[in-house]
């Protein structure tokens, strides 16, 4: 999992190859001091061809804030369809930010996603 | 590949049929030196430990390197990796020609500049991708906004079409800032058919 965080207002962590139940954490980011999550970018990416499926859930350490879903409907392994969610989410964090990526169709794939937030 | 810059703060790298695999740069970062690939790909000759040498490329200069380790012959085989001076100007690459500034180097030893310092913020405000059908059938490509060979961000693009040609566009909101170090690029993937793509970077500095 490749962790980017940029400089500037806007920041932003990327992933190409996230694993189902694994979370993205926005780094050195501590309770309190109010984040304003300005959206999530989200694809499952298919191993196999056929139905694909995955949620991806914006939590405060394990209580989700928010989730939403990817699917495609693949031809190949490695098919993705990047969904652009435009949230605009603030908050009082009292734990950490992450973004955690679960599969529901099927149980193995993988997904790419990263998070603006400043 | 076409390349257009506008007037103004905002600039757009555009193209209409870019390859798989490859990139459309649309910054190019110069700075002073940060970090210095200890193996040289030339050693020279007659140089020792503690010499200090210029690194020469154009459009820069006031970097300077020190010699870490030599053989018996005095081919330098490793630097000090934190450069001596940083200079300014530089961009990072391999097998820069030296001067030498101390010692009794015969000047045939390279440098390879593995990082420069930090240029000036950039903001890529938004990455427009098409992908252009080869060929009838599901269709996927992917884009990877990235610094140098680092990945910043990664989104996909998929569709089905029924004829080669055919585009399906994705359009992506960034909104991102960061400190390059190498230079601001975006590759285009295919993943599925999909060879070729169209991509537009709306940017400033």
């Amino acid at each position: 999992m490749a962790v980017v965080r940029t400089t500037g207002a806007v920041n932003v962590s990327s992933d190409v190859a996230m694993v189902s139940g694994t979370a993205l954490t926005i780094s050195g980011k501590v309770a309190s001091a109010p984040v304003t999550v300005k959206g999530i970018y989200y694809g499952v990416i298919a191993t196999a061809a056929g139905i694909t499926c995955g949620a991806v859930s914006l939590r405060d350490g394990t209580t989700v804030l928010w989730k939403g879903y990817a699917y495609l409907s693949a031809a190949n392994a490695g098919e993705s369809q990047t969904q652009w969610y435009p949230l605009n989410i603030t908050y009082s964090p009292t734990a950490s930010v992450n973004l955690l990526h679960t599969n529901v169709t099927p149980a193995i794939a993988s997904a790419n996603a990263a998070i603006v937030w400043y | 590949m076409g390349t257009l810059t506008t007037s103004g703060s905002r600039n757009i790298t555009t193209d209409v049929a870019l390859a798989s695999t490859a990139a459309i740069t649309l910054k190019t970062i110069r700075g002073g030196l940060q970090l210095i690939t200890a193996a040289p790909g030339a050693g020279g000759l007659d140089y020792a430990a503690g010499d200090i040498l210029d690194v020469t490329l154009a459009g820069a200069g006031g970097g300077r390197v020190k010699v870490k380790t030599v053989d018996g012959s005095g081919t330098i085989t490793a630097y000090e990796t934190a450069p001596n001076a940083p200079g300014s100007g530089y961009v990072t690459g391999a097998n820069y020609a030296t001067v030498k500034v101390t010692g009794a180097g015969d000047g045939n030893a390279t440098v390879t500049v593995g990082e420069i310092i930090p240029g000036t913020p950039v903001v890529i405000h938004q990455i427009d991708c098409s992908l252009i059908a080869d060929l009838g059938g599901a269709q996927c490509g992917k884009v990877t906004l990235r610094d140098g060979a680092v990945v910043i961000w990664a989104g996909y693009v998929f569709g089905t079409v029924n004829a080669a040609t055919q585009g399906v566009a994705n359009y992506f909101p960034l909104g991102i800032t960061f400190a390059p170090r190498t230079d601001v690029n975006v590759l285009y993937t295919a993943v599925t058919n999909a060879s070729t793509a169209s991509v537009s970077v709306v940017w400033s500095t």
